[in-house]
């Protein structure tokens, strides 16, 4: 790390970070184990009741081409700016590629009444999206306070520029004006502050080339099926950089991102692994390495995941990467990774050992043999029980609509499932007792985290292949104390990319802010921390994108804080 | 009774016909009866499988074990635990069911305590069979449970079937305890028995790295990335062969089959006291082999079979002629070279086939093609060349394979076939000048010192004495 990168200010920060990620930081205590009592939080599909009549169309027709597969993503967001969280539906299309086809489907947006209903207002908004769409991501690339959104796509993506109060929230499509717009087969996007200029870069995953006029064949006997992504030519990625003006320059060659040839990019994440204050990038590939891209700091960005342990799996095998998320699930200061990953393969947690280093130790937290019937894609890190440690959700769902015909160790339609944390990173499985919406079945693909109904506690929206969506509400969650903290940042208004340390009752949880993760997905922006019996939070330190510390104090739990940035007290002390 | 048979309305002729299917033997399915096509290899093996009972109505449940892993082979799980578990009611004993019971519920979400169950079963039946502490090592890792892992992986150790993937595991456990130190011994093991364990050496530079050593991890890794890169072109080829049509996973599949066949049928005909029964199994041993070898030309294992076979039986010609096409079919494959290296010290050994140098030599030239830092196998064939052959056009490759011997391993024994040789050829200076380098090799060796005492004596005029102590 080059301290001289950095603005004065955080050079002391830099060593101190320095010393910490080579010592190994500081390990909490073993705490006591959480109370082994019945789980007093079940989770109700409730869909349908709200409104959410969309239906989700892979394109399938029996030609089993491989873009099936991937579809797709959901995105939570605020668009209306009313305090509710809104739900953004990617759709896939019929296959190949028609303009008769990509209008007989339609993305969707439903807009949150605020009282458990959902409208669908894609029409009124105009954000059908142009083509198959795989996932996306929202961010307010253009400085105005309101999220827009970008889609994945098979073939040319889109950019939505949200219109805000003054155009009605009405989007526009502003891709061919904007400059980025990735024509291949687009999976995930994640927005982020790559050069801390404070505006949205966007980075793109792409999946693979595949011919729709001389489509692959395979089959398992008598039986059709999906050919191994193997088999596929990776596509690269792109890397856009904002010119702060509305538009972007694709730079994706002179970052070196175009070097990396070998990928086949589902899920990404933005993430400040090595602490040194640039935002670098974790991408999830299928059947290939994974991506560690390290923010050089001028614009470039180098791989380091083979030489970090985040490359492949605890083996050393290219594993089948779906989703990504990043959080510090054993409190111990350090952001870890799970990706989940295909059947047979058990989904790989990489704890952070020191600054760089990784070791996938799934089966050292309980994350071992329950997942590997499973084809798992979106998933996320949160606090279901609001107890104050990092729970995990999986959303399941195999690709082979016809498995059972010959692999009787894995079914098409899945269970999600729960985990969670007993309190010292151990993770237990305890879907069975978190409600019905456990035990329900689907091919399920990206799922989405935020609180919808405003009460404290997380839900979560699952995007379900062929089918309808699940609207997981969380009902118990919010017995324990709870916060939620928005960022509202000078330039960069949400304040992507920033660190945020509430310390409650003597406990510290770090959380860092993401535009795009998951599965092709995104979540809410605003970060929710579970604050077991604490009335309070003591201090909420923000480590802003562009490099300001500051700390805010005695923040009342049980409320949404809108911290914003300039306005707390400096922070004159390191984190770690 | 035919009364009473038309009283419950039985046709007589249908009467007859079951009557006459019950006496008669052989009148139920043929274990001659043709095979279904190769256009669905799973019937295909199913029914090789069940032919094995109808030959030898006395190995029906192991019949039945092998149609249970065929449909294990085929993806088909549960069925094939069904038959495992028909089998151990049948045979209580049967360790094998209860392995392969144990090895797909380990698989499988919320069942590992059945495949403990079943593993335990197995060393109930069949105390210390190898690889199944390690099967239990592996499965308590997966649930977290590192004490019960290790207690495993340690008594597969103490036993003395612990192999390379047994260290494996444990360095696996090791890293996930956070006890790196630990792990690199465990996995450094591991590269001991197989240098190439690409898992292994992911392992260890994982470990080196968290353990800070920096210049072993790079060397760690850079060899994990080599491995890899050979591993991942060798699955690219045979993606590509796959492009005609065929699906060798299958053929694969079917090929073992044969082989679990093949294994009834050898060990059936060992049992059989009649000659013509023997000779009947025997063929059928031989049959199914070679349609191992046909539906999978490159099954180590079949190929091996079919050399052991010929040898044990004393037809060191067809075994020298297996082992030829094998290391033809699979070059460099270490099992087979081994293989052709023993058979060579087996018909050196046995004064039946002593004379046949000839055979010896071939299976010697095979070992070492497949096995090129073998320095046994040059050395032997170099000393087959010099005393056995005495063929004067074959010294300059006496020489060859001598010097290779020396290179490998600078022994003793090797720097003396290695100067005979040179001396054979007329090139005495350099003889001495091989066994003064093995002196200074090998200080404390007098067989060295004692041959070039003889040897420059002879060369000042003393009688001529070739290496004294080897063969003639």
């Amino acid at each position: 790390m080059n301290p001289f990168r950095l603005r004065p200010r955080l050079a002391s920060a830099a060593l101190a970070l320095l010393a910490a990620g080579c010592t190994g930081g500081t390990r909490p205590p073993s705490p006591a184990a959480v109370e082994a009592s019945p789980l007093g939080v079940t989770f109700i599909d409730q869909a349908a009741q709200a409104g959410l009549d969309f239906r989700h169309t892979d394109g399938s027709s029996g030609s089993y081409f491989i873009v099936e597969t991937l579809a797709s993503g959901v995105i939570l967001l605020d668009y209306d700016e009313d305090g509710y969280l809104d739900i953004y539906f990617v759709n896939g299309r019929p296959l190949p590629p028609s303009a008769e086809g990509n209008a007989r489907h339609s993305n969707a947006l439903y807009r949150n009444a605020g009282d458990g209903t959902f409208r669908n207002v894609t029409a009124e908004t105009g954000v059908p999206g142009t083509g198959f769409g795989s996932g996306g991501a929202a961010g307010d690339y253009d400085g105005d306070g309101d999220l827009d959104i970008y889609v994945c796509q098979y073939g040319p993506d889109v950019l939505y520029r949200n219109e805000g109060k003054a155009g009605g929230y009405r989007f526009t499509d502003v891709t061919a004006l904007a400059g980025a717009n990735d024509p291949r087969f687009s999976a995930g996007a994640a927005f982020f502050d790559m050069d801390r200029d404070g505006d949205l870069d966007l980075y793109v995953t792409n999946y693979c080339k595949e011919d729709f006029q001389s489509p692959k064949k395979c089959a398992q006997g008598p039986v059709v099926r999906y050919c191994a992504p193997s088999t596929y030519e990776p596509e690269g990625d792109s890397l856009f950089l904002n010119r702060g003006d509305g538009t972007f320059e694709d730079i994706t060659a002179s970052s070196g991102i175009s070097a990396l040839t070998d990928g086949r990019g589902m899920g990404v994440i933005a993430t400040d692994f090595d602490r040194d204050g640039w935002m670098d990038l974790f991408v999830a590939n299928d059947a290939s390495e994974n991506f560690l891209l390290r923010n050089l700091g001028n614009r470039k960005f180098e791989d380091v995941g083979l030489a970090s342990g985040v490359a492949l799996s605890a083996n050393g095998d290219e594993n089948g990467n779906m989703g990504v998320d990043v959080a510090d699930f054993n409190r111990d200061g350090r952001l870890d990774i799970f990706v989940t990953t295909y059947q047979k393969q058990l989904n790989a947690l990489y704890r952070c050992e020191a600054k760089g280093i990784y070791n996938d130790v799934a089966m050292a937290h309980g994350l071992g043999e329950t997942c590997l019937p499973m084809v798992s894609w979106g998933t996320k890190f949160f606090d279901f029980d609001n107890d104050g440690w990092l729970d995990l959700f999986i959303a399941n769902g195999h690709l082979e609509d016809e498995i059972e015909k010959y692999d009787q160790s894995s079914t098409y339609l899945q269970e999600r499932q729960l985990f969670r944390n007993m309190g010292n990173g151990m993770f237990k499985e305890v879907s069975s007792q978190a409600g019905p919406a456990f035990q329900a079945r689907h091919s399920s693909r990206g799922a989405a985290f935020g609180d919808l109904d405003n009460d404290g506690d997380v839900d979560i929206v699952v995007s379900n292949s062929r089918g309808t969506p699940s609207l997981l509400r969380n009902e118990g969650g919010n017995r324990k104390s709870w916060i939620l903290i928005e960022l509202a940042g000078k330039k960069n208004r949400h304040g992507i990319g920033a660190l945020v340390r509430v310390t409650a009752g003597g406990v510290s949880q770090l959380a860092e802010l993401h535009a795009g993760s998951g599965y092709c997905s995104m979540h809410d922006l605003r970060l929710h921390f579970g604050l077991g019996n604490a009335a309070a939070a003591e201090t909420v330190e923000v480590e802003w994108p562009e490099g300001l510390r500051e700390t805010f104090e005695n923040l009342a739990a049980r409320k949404v804080h809108r911290l914003v940035e300039g306005t707390g007290r400096p922070a004159d002390r390191p984190w770690f | 009774m035919g009364r009473m048979l038309r009283l419950a309305g039985i046709p007589a002729v249908i009467l007859a016909a079951a009557l006459l299917a019950i006496a008669l033997p052989g009148c139920g399915p043929s274990p001659d009866a043709a095979l279904p096509p190769e256009t669905d290899l799973y019937a295909y093996s199913l029914a090789v499988a069940r032919k094995v009972g109808l030959v030898l109505p006395s190995q029906s449940v192991r019949s039945r074990f092998i149609e249970g892993r065929v449909h294990e082979r085929f993806g088909f799980d549960e069925k094939a635990l069904e038959i495992y578990r028909e089998v151990v009611k049948e045979e209580s004993g049967f360790a094998d069911a209860y392995q392969r019971m144990g090895y797909i519920l380990s698989q499988k979400k919320d069942r590992m305590q059945q495949a403990i169950e079943a593993y335990q079963n197995v060393l109930r039946t069949k105390p210390g069979s190898p690889g199944v502490y390690s099967r239990l090592g592996l499965v308590f890792m997966h649930l977290g449970r590192f004490e019960d892992s290790h207690r495993a992986l340690d008594e597969e150790i103490r036993a003395g079937t612990g192999d390379a993937e047994t260290h494996y595991f444990k360095g696996q456990v090791y890293a996930l305890e956070g006890k790196h130190a630990d792990a690199v011994e465990s996995y450094r093991r591991t590269l001991e028995q197989s240098p190439e364990h690409r898992m292994a050496l992911y392992g260890l530079a994982q470990s080196l790295r968290v353990l800070g050593k920096t210049e072993e991890e790079k060397t760690a890794r850079e060899k994990f990335q080599q491995v890899k890169r050979k591993e991942d072109e060798a699955t690219r080829a045979a993606a590509a062969n796959r492009k005609d049509g065929v699906d060798l996973e299958k053929r694969r599949f079917a090929s073992e089959t044969w082989l679990d066949a093949a294994d009834v049928y050898l060990t059936g005909a060992g049992g059989a006291k009649d000659p013509r029964e023997r000779s009947d199994l025997l063929g059928r041993f031989l049959e199914s082999v070679e349609a191992s070898i046909r539906l999978d030309p490159l099954n180590p294992e079949a190929r091996e079979m079919l050399v052991q076979h010929f040898r044990h039986v004393g037809d060191v010609d067809r075994a020298v002629i297996a082992c030829e096409r094998a290391l033809e079919a699979i070059p460099g494959h270490p099992d087979l070279g081994q293989a052709a290296y023993d058979l060579a010290g087996g018909i050196l050994e046995d004064e039946k086939t002593r004379a046949r140098a000839d055979l010896a030599y071939r299976a010697l030239l095979a070992a070492v093609a497949s096995l090129p830092n073998h320095a046994d196998a040059h050395r032997e064939l170099a000393r087959l060349i010099l005393f056995k052959l005495e063929k004067p056009e074959l010294i300059a490759k006496a020489i060859e394979h001598a010097r290779k011997a020396v290179e490998i391993r600078p022994e003793p024994p090797n720097y003396d076939v290695f100067a005979y040789a040179l001396v054979r050829a007329g090139r005495g200076r350099e003889a001495a000048g091989v066994l003064q380098e093995g002196i200074r090799q090998n200080p404390d060796d007098e067989t060295l010192k004692e041959r070039l005492r003889k040897f420059q004596e002879s060369q000042s005029g003393a009688a001529r004495a070739g290496p004294g102590g080897g063969p003639p």
